[in-house]
């Protein structure tokens, strides 16, 4: 994974990575609780540190905007807790027609740096990488963003997850699998240590995606609500996943600390048949 | 810059392999690590990654003999055309590294792209900064800078695309850059103005996969007896069955002083015309390519091959197939097999026009010149048939032939 | 001097059909340096030949057969001919240009050109062999298709005679009418009328005189490395070579300019289902290619369905599967494949075919023909039924036949209320690529030569495909007339070569250049003086156009383009924005507000040289 690594940057990032990918199993659940700052309050997540609360011993990492990270820090204190991942990047992207206020143009931008992540005692930086924009420019607007980024992380041994979504009608047809493949590619070859995606849809490609990226791949499952028997989450782990990352899936489902249970044991136990 | 262009020669042989970074995980770079160290075996003089990826293959690099590191500074969306996943709409470059960034990953250069040709001059101002920031980088670094400029935008036309190709070469040097990269112009006489025009070392891009190692090879060859100082072959090498021959093939010609020819080994000795009917195409290059060898102009009339017409999708090229029968029914004994490489020879001084073998001939391949009064027959052009050369279906290819017990004559 | 060995057969052969006299003029050699040969040629035999206001389909209109220094030599798609005339149906000048083997046999046979004047009374094929020409009686062959009529000649004077003929189409002087030859076709602007005029009904011919050129080493080497730049480039050793034409098609309904239901709008549903993969896939079993041409577009299809089965015909292509696919509505490959046989049967234009189709379809949609003027035809959109019948009727010229077989423009002036959806320029239909959605190919429609024809300014590939860099596809700026220019000059200069369009699409003008020069020996000193030539060209037939009483106003689109928005598609709400471009264009080609070409571009491209 990281091998032949001797500088002091590196061993940084393997360190911070290691504190919540297992060492073990080399797997990682990852819950995102930075929503309200991409669409305003959303259910399950209106008392943040309710939820906090009820999800910190399932999961082995939450993804936080920098504001609330700050104000979370307690959770986050001793050994038990979850690594913090600080959200670095804003989005409209997810706002769709049931939000408030329906995003017309996707848009994107920066919200802090890796140095504020640094202060916040962050383990990561998280950021999105979009392809699918109407405007090819904001599509180089965004990679410039990831790759600026990904300079600032290697410059202090930061770990940066680049989740690499194709959006728009540009990106809904036949095409998906391999816009999915695009994305993470050019993320991982601007500098993420590690890339999550949405499902390409069947465990072939996602395989072959899982195979060429190169560093670990997180499934992307925020969208949709996450209910059993988590076909997609046991096809991506069995394709070579290396964990997954839930967001509103998760928080959106009646009861969501017992589906973060389930999915632990499904990510953490789950045997590969390969 | 000599870790990359070889002192004793100047020269240098380059891999570019950061593709997917701006299309992709295309063929031949899915599993790159995989493949650049078989490239590596065949001692490449550097290799072209992307940060991300100059950071994960870093230990490629460590050794004596290991190839030079060099880091793509920057992205582009420009060569997602059509062919590939969801094309660019309009061209877009940015910024990804910073040249301090490429020292601390223990590169020896970084390499940066620049455009020219855009209808928005404001869109060519920003190009030119872009590239200005990376020479003041890399001149307080100590770092040297490769550029590659290229046409691109929709004032490129057919006609201006070898005068911007050069202007763009000597805007790049005169910003800064320590060397170019550039794409080859197609012939000497043309891409010898651009090196001129650049005034550092030029390496030749090799773009897209050339479809036949002699194609690639002969490049390069044109290249250097242009003044290029080298080459950067991407996708023809990642993508090659045996990467590793790839590059050793391209060495022997770049620093070893060996001729496309030498280096290709072709099939020597006495050779046959071997045909493959399912692939032929009709176009009947085969015929226009004999008579021209042969000196008599383009003449489909007078060759010595032809293409039957078997039905609205059926073709076959019809060729010599050294049977001998034009031979055993010449009555002057003026036909015979060349001792040596085992083809049908003329000796005119014993012809007398009789068209005995135009007769004799099985397949119909042996014609008649009515003004000189002697036939025109196949003669494998004497040990390297054109048409198996010029053939781009490969419906006839060129082989050895066969141990002969003895003479057939 | 001569020209001989210089690419150049050097002569031209001139016959009168009334009289069958044949004379044989020498090819000046400051026409062939001002104008190479081909389109340049071609419009320049015809602008001293046809007298002014010649009625097309008159015996003083003359029809002229023409190659260039490059026709049949190794130059890369080096294959191909023009017919150029007067156009029955636009009544602009017209070169439609033909690919296969017959040029380069003309060549062989040892003309450069061959112009053909007056018309016979009884039906007639023009023998040509090794410099020699007669008249041969056709009555043997008059009402046979173009496939029987080329089987028929080929068999009784010998296979490697080169065959070009009319069908029943042409006879009829149908404005649609084309000229095929070895399953290609000289196809637009009714070339195959004017031939039927004539009352000629085919040329054969066979020769075996060989072409020299200037620098045969030089040459050779050149020709080889314009080959190794086709190799070099995925359209023209793959995308091409694979899926011919319809390799565009996907994408072109992406960016939401294909054709649909007579223009109606530029996305097509079943797209996919007529695309270049469904049909390498299905029906494609052979790839072939014209004379010296590795890029070996052309694939012959194995019709398999019921009504077809045993049907073999080359095709279909990009246009054909517009014009009888997508712009009829429908989605049937095998029923494409099987009108587009019957066009080559018949001898009529695909394009046009499909598109007065198109227009009937419509105007049946809107009540404004009946099934009973259709001879009974349920012309509903999408219908493979309809779509023979009707290919079927205007091919024999009967039943609704009697009224298609004219053309839209002719139409649309006998239907009261069909004007607003006959879509022509000039009256030449349009061709598969809305203009609503690439600015560029709308100027183009609007001032080519001969109507609406896409091969002229072809902008498509950089505005749609992202060729060359790519361009908005939107814009109709300074940059896009400039755009459409440039590629207006390119054509023109492949044209007057003639080598194949298709190579410029992986080689540049720089390669044509660098085989002209030790072809011909002409030393035009840099790329820009060979585009400049193909600018001549270009103003030297607005000339003629000019002469026979075109002007600005004629210069336009239809409505439908000018003023209805695209209803769907990337680029929703557009329409052409026409007025900007044509005056760009005017002033960039030196042409005064009418379209006029000034005195000082005629002077300085030398027409005023030429046409004294």
């Amino acid at each position: 994974m990281m091998s032949g690594r001797g500088t002091g940057v590196a061993l940084g990032k393997s360190l911070r990575l290691s504190s919540f990918i297992a060492i073990e199993d080399r797997k990682s659940l990852i819950v995102e609780l930075d929503q309200g700052l991409m669409q305003g309050p959303t259910r399950g997540s209106l008392d943040l540190q309710l939820v906090l609360a009820s999800l910190s011993a399932d999961a082995d990492a939450v993804v936080l905007s920098p504001g609330n990270a700050g104000r979370s820090v307690p959770r986050f204190m001793g050994r038990a807790a979850p690594a913090l991942i600080v959200r670095a990047d804003w989005t409209n992207a997810f706002r769709d027609q049931s939000s408030v206020l329906p995003a017309s143009e996707v848009r994107h931008a920066m919200v802090c740096s890796t140095e504020d992540a640094v202060a916040l005692g962050a383990s990561a930086v998280a950021a999105y990488f979009f392809i699918g924009y109407r405007d090819d420019e904001d599509e180089a607007r965004n990679m410039e963003s990831i790759a600026l980024l990904a300079r600032q992380c290697d410059r202090l041994g930061m770990p940066l997850i680049v989740e690499s979504v194709p959006i728009g009608e540009r990106t809904a047809g036949a095409n998906f699998a391999d816009c999915v493949d695009l994305a993470t590619r050019m993320a991982m070859e601007a500098g993420a240590d590690a890339v999550a995606a949405p499902y390409t849809g069947d465990e072939k490609t996602f395989h072959a995606l899982a195979e060429s990226v190169g560093v670990p791949l997180f499934l992307l499952y925020s969208t949709d609500p996450i209910v059993e028997p988590f076909s997609v989450v046991r096809s991506s782990l069995d394709a070579g996943a290396s964990g997954v990352i839930v967001g509103r899936s998760l928080l959106e489902v009646e009861n969501s600390s017992e589906t973060l249970k389930k999915l632990r044991h499904i990510v953490h136990k789950q045997r590969r048949e390969r | 810059m000599s870790k990359i262009l070889d002192p004793p020669d100047g020269r240098g042989v380059v891999v570019a392999a950061d593709h997917g970074f701006m299309l992709g995980s295309i063929e031949g770079v899915e599993d790159l690590e995989g493949t650049l160290s078989r490239v590596v075996e065949g001692r490449p003089d550097a290799i072209l990654l992307s940060p991300g990826q100059a950071a994960r293959l870093n230990h490629l690099f460590r050794g004596r003999d290991a190839p030079a590191l060099l880091v793509r500074a920057d992205w582009t969306n420009a060569f997602r055309d059509k062919t590939y996943t969801l094309p660019a709409r309009t061209v877009h470059r940015r910024a990804v590294a910073e040249a301090r960034d490429a020292i601390s990953l223990g590169a020896s250069a970084i390499v940066t792209y620049y455009f020219m040709g855009h209808s928005d001059d404001e869109r060519e101002a920003q190009n030119l900064r872009l590239m200005a920031s990376f020479a003041r980088q890399c001149d307080k670094m100590g770092l040297p800078l490769i550029v590659e400029p290229l046409p691109m935008g929709e004032r490129v036309t057919g006609a201006n695309f070898a005068d911007l190709a050069t202007a763009a070469v000597r805007i790049a040097a005169e910003a800064g850059a320590d060397a170019i990269k550039a794409v080859y112009t197609g012939d000497v006489e043309t891409f010898s103005s651009l090196v001129k025009a650049a005034g550092i070392p030029v390496l030749i891009l090799g773009g897209a996969k050339a479809k036949t190692l002699r194609d690639a090879l002969e490049i390069v060859d044109e290249a250097l007896e242009a003044g290029a100082a080298g080459v950067v072959y991407g996708r023809q090498v990642l993508q090659a069955s045996d990467p590793a021959q790839f590059v050793r093939s391209v060495r022997a010609i770049v620093h070893e002083g060996k001729t496309v020819l030498q280096v290709l080994n072709p099939v020597t000795g006495p050779v046959r015309l071997r045909v493959f009917p399912e692939r032929c195409t009709r176009c009947r290059v085969c015929e226009l390519i004999c008579t021209s060898t042969h000196g008599q102009g383009f003449s489909p009339a007078a060759a010595r091959l032809r293409v039957e017409f078997l039905g609205v999708d059926s073709y076959k090229p019809v060729t010599c197939t050294l049977c001998g029968q034009c031979i055993k029914a010449c009555p002057t004994d003026a036909l015979s097999f060349h001792p040596e490489l085992h083809y049908v020879q003329l000796n005119p001084e014993r012809c007398n026009g009789c068209m005995d073998c135009v007769q004799a001939c099985p397949v119909k391949v042996v014609r008649f010149d009515e003004q000189r009064s002697l036939p025109i027959i196949c003669d494998m052009c004497r040990g390297a048939p054109s048409c198996g050369l010029w053939c781009q279906p490969e419906a006839i290819v060129t082989e050895r032939q066969k141990e002969r017990k003895n003479d057939a004559a | 001097m001569q020209l001989e060995n210089r690419g150049y057969a050097g002569a031209v052969l001139r016959i009168n059909l009334k009289l069958g006299r044949t004379k044989v003029e020498q090819l000046e050699e400051d026409i062939a340096r001002l104008l190479l040969g081909g389109k340049g040629l071609g419009s320049y035999l015809l602008y001293k030949t046809a007298p002014k206001g010649v009625d097309p389909l008159s015996p003083q209109n003359p029809l002229i057969f023409a190659t260039g220094p490059l026709t049949g030599t190794l130059a890369p798609s080096s294959g191909r001919f023009c017919v150029v005339t007067k156009s029955p149906t636009t009544g602009t000048m017209n070169d439609s240009h033909c690919g296969g083997f017959f040029g380069p046999e003309l060549k062989y046979a040892g003309f450069d050109a061959v112009v053909i004047e007056d018309s016979s009374d009884e039906p007639v094929y023009l023998l040509i062999k090794n410099g020699e020409a007669e008249l041969q009686p056709a009555n043997g062959v008059w009402g046979k298709t173009t496939v029987e009529t080329e089987t028929t000649l080929r068999k009784n004077l010998g296979e490697e005679y080169r065959v070009a003929s009319i069908g029943p189409c042409g006879e009829r002087c149908s404005p649609i009418a084309g000229i095929l030859t070895d399953m290609r076709s000289a196809g637009r602007g009714g070339t195959g009328a004017v031939m039927g005029s004539k009352k000629l009904k085919a040329i054969a011919v066979k020769g075996s005189k060989p072409v020299g050129v200037h620098n045969q080493g030089k040459f050779e080497k050149m020709a080889w490395i314009a080959q190794r730049a086709l190799r070099m480039n995925e359209t023209t050793v793959r995308s091409l070579p694979e899926y011919g034409t319809a390799n565009i098609l996907m994408m072109i309904n992406q960016t939401g300019a294909l054709p649909t239901r007579n223009f109606q709008t530029g996305r097509f549903p079943e797209a996919e289902k007529i695309s270049g993969e469904t049909l390498r896939d299905t029906l494609w079993v052979r790839d072939i290619a014209c004379m010296g041409c590795t890029i070996k577009c052309s694939k012959i299809a194995a019709l398999k369905a019921e009504p077809y089965l045993g049907t073999k015909v080359d095709g279909p292509d990009y246009e054909t599967l517009f014009s009888l696919g997508s712009n009829c509505g429908v989605g049937d490959t095998e029923a494409i494949a099987y009108t587009n046989h019957l066009c080559d049967l018949y001898g009529m234009d695909t394009i046009s075919t499909g598109c007065i189709i198109a227009f009937t379809m419509e105007l049946y949609e809107k009540g404004i023909l009946t099934r009973k003027e259709l001879g009974g035809v349920d012309a509903k959109w999408g219908s493979p039924g309809a779509l023979v019948a009707l290919t079927e009727s205007i091919g024999k010229g009967v039943g609704a036949g009697n009224l298609l077989q004219w053309g839209v423009r002719n139409m649309s002036e006998r239907l009261p209320g069909s004007e607003p959806f006959a879509l022509h320029v000039k009256g030449l239909e349009v061709p598969g690529y809305e203009p609503r959605a690439a600015q560029g190919m709308g100027l183009g429609y609007a001032v080519s030569d001969r109507g609406g024809c896409h091969l002229r300014a072809y902008t498509a590939g950089t505005e749609l495909c992202g060729y060359g860099g790519g361009a908005d596809p939107k814009a109709y700026d300074q940059g896009k007339v400039q755009l459409a220019i440039d590629r207006e000059d390119e054509k023109a200069v492949v044209d007057s070569a003639v080598i194949c369009f298709f190579t410029l699409f992986g080689m540049r003008l720089k390669e044509v250049y660098q085989m002209i020069e030790p072809c011909t020996g002409f030393n035009y000193g840099s790329v820009r003086e060979l585009k400049n030539l193909g600018a001549r060209v270009v103003s030297l037939t607005r000339m003629f156009n000019v002469r026979e009483g075109f002007e600005r106003k004629d210069d336009t689109l239809p409505k439908r383009f000018l003023e209805n928005p695209l209803p769907d598609g990337p680029a929703k709400g557009e329409v052409v924005h026409l007025e900007p471009m044509v005056q760009a264009y005017y002033e960039l080609r030196g042409w005064d507000e009418n379209g006029v070409p000034t005195s000082e571009t005629l002077k300085s491209l030398q027409i005023d040289k030429i046409l004294k």
